[in-house]
């Protein structure tokens, strides 16, 4: 969709629908479509979460670096 | 109330099968004798860790679900944290439809094969859901009929002359030494004798030798000679609030200038 400035690179999700009930933080294959090559989780306004589901998201990355299941940082 | 617990746990990956039983057992333990229930304690899987933990590379890790009360965290971090085997582990509490999910998933793990099991166990779990959902509304309604309650039960009114606050009454101000009686307006205080009423606006106290009656502002009481009346304040007889007839002697009144009776109404205005 394109928005007055940045370009049309926004996008529906397409692993995560908006009305998903929760995110598993064990679900790593999951996760690892959202966090960029440094390890760094992906802004919503790349991948089209909405708030809600970034939220779990979010959430479940965290739980998820705790656990040593997805890196801090790389590189 | 009991609640679902999902430990996760890394054992070091020098562990044996035995190694890692008898960490499962511990555990096991542990949760049983704080009053939890084990549904699952299992290898999830073995593998490379995102970062170096402890100088492993990689672990095995240890899944648990369990049923206790709010205790139970603690209780498995602590003993985690003394087992030298376990390199990291992390305790998340479940609800809601995770939950139900996960003890779904428990019982096919346990009952594969066995279709009517699994689904008694679905409809248990989603009743108990439910239950609990329906437990909870209750509580609130009870919180606030004992709030109501107790506000209706607070009157002390002291048969004086004035009397009676209501707290939708419109003031019809005379410049009466008496009172003002304001239901949601900000009050202006006059620095006349009589007193101010509101019901919502909060009360700018100004030492007046009478008082200030407030329905729902907090009261800042003075120790002076007037009184506090409330919204919810009734006249001698009534439990209730009612307008009362203008008195001969006062005349919008709600507070009695010249009451004294201070003690019941006080702490009132503060939880109001």
């Amino acid at each position: 969709m394109p928005r007055g400035f940045g370009g049309g690179r926004r996008r529906r999700n397409k692993y995560l629908k908006d009305d998903v009930l929760y995110i598993d933080y064990k679900n790593v294959d999951l996760l690892k479509n959202f966090i960029l090559d440094r390890g760094k989780i992906q802004p919503r306004r790349t991948n089209g979460n909405s708030a809600k589901v970034q939220r779990m998201l979010a959430r479940a990355i965290h739980r998820a670096r705790e656990i040593a299941l997805l890196p801090y940082t790389t590189g | 109330m009991q609640n679902f617990y999902e430990t996760l746990l890394i054992v070091a990956p020098e562990a044996d099968e035995e190694g890692v039983s008898a960490v499962i057992g511990d555990l096991r333990a542990a949760i049983e004798s704080d009053g939890g229930t084990v549904l699952q304690a299992r290898v999830w899987e073995r593998r490379k860790l995102a970062y170096m933990v402890k100088g492993k590379t990689d672990g095995i890790y240890v899944l648990i679900h369990a049923e206790g009360e709010t205790t139970l965290p603690a209780v498995l971090k602590d003993r985690m944290k003394l087992d030298e085997s376990v390199i990291r582990s992390m305790v998340v509490r479940l609800k809601d439809q995770q939950e139900i999910d996960v003890r779904q998933e428990i019982v096919e793990r346990d009952h594969a094969g066995d279709a009517t099991v699994i689904e008694e166990q679905r409809a248990a779990a989603e009743r108990r859901h439910e239950a609990e959902a329906v437990a909870a509304a209750m509580s609130l309604d009870e919180i606030v009929a004992a709030e109501e309650a107790e506000a209706e039960a607070v009157d002390s009114d002291d048969g004086d002359l004035g009397d009676d606050v209501e707290a939708e009454a419109a003031d019809s101000d005379d410049g009466d030494p008496r009172d003002d009686v304001e239901a949601e307006a900000a009050d202006s205080d006059d620095g006349d004798l009589g007193d101010d009423v509101e019901a919502v606006a909060a009360d700018s106290d100004d030492g007046d030798p009478r008082d200030d009656v407030e329905a729902e502002a907090a009261d800042s009481d003075d120790g002076d000679s007037g009184d506090d009346a409330e919204a919810a304040d009734g006249d001698d007889e009534a439990a209730t609030v009612e307008i009362s007839p203008v008195d001969e002697s006062d005349d919008d009144v709600a507070v009695n200038p010249g009451d004294t009776d201070d003690t019941a109404d006080d702490d009132e205005g503060k939880e109001g």
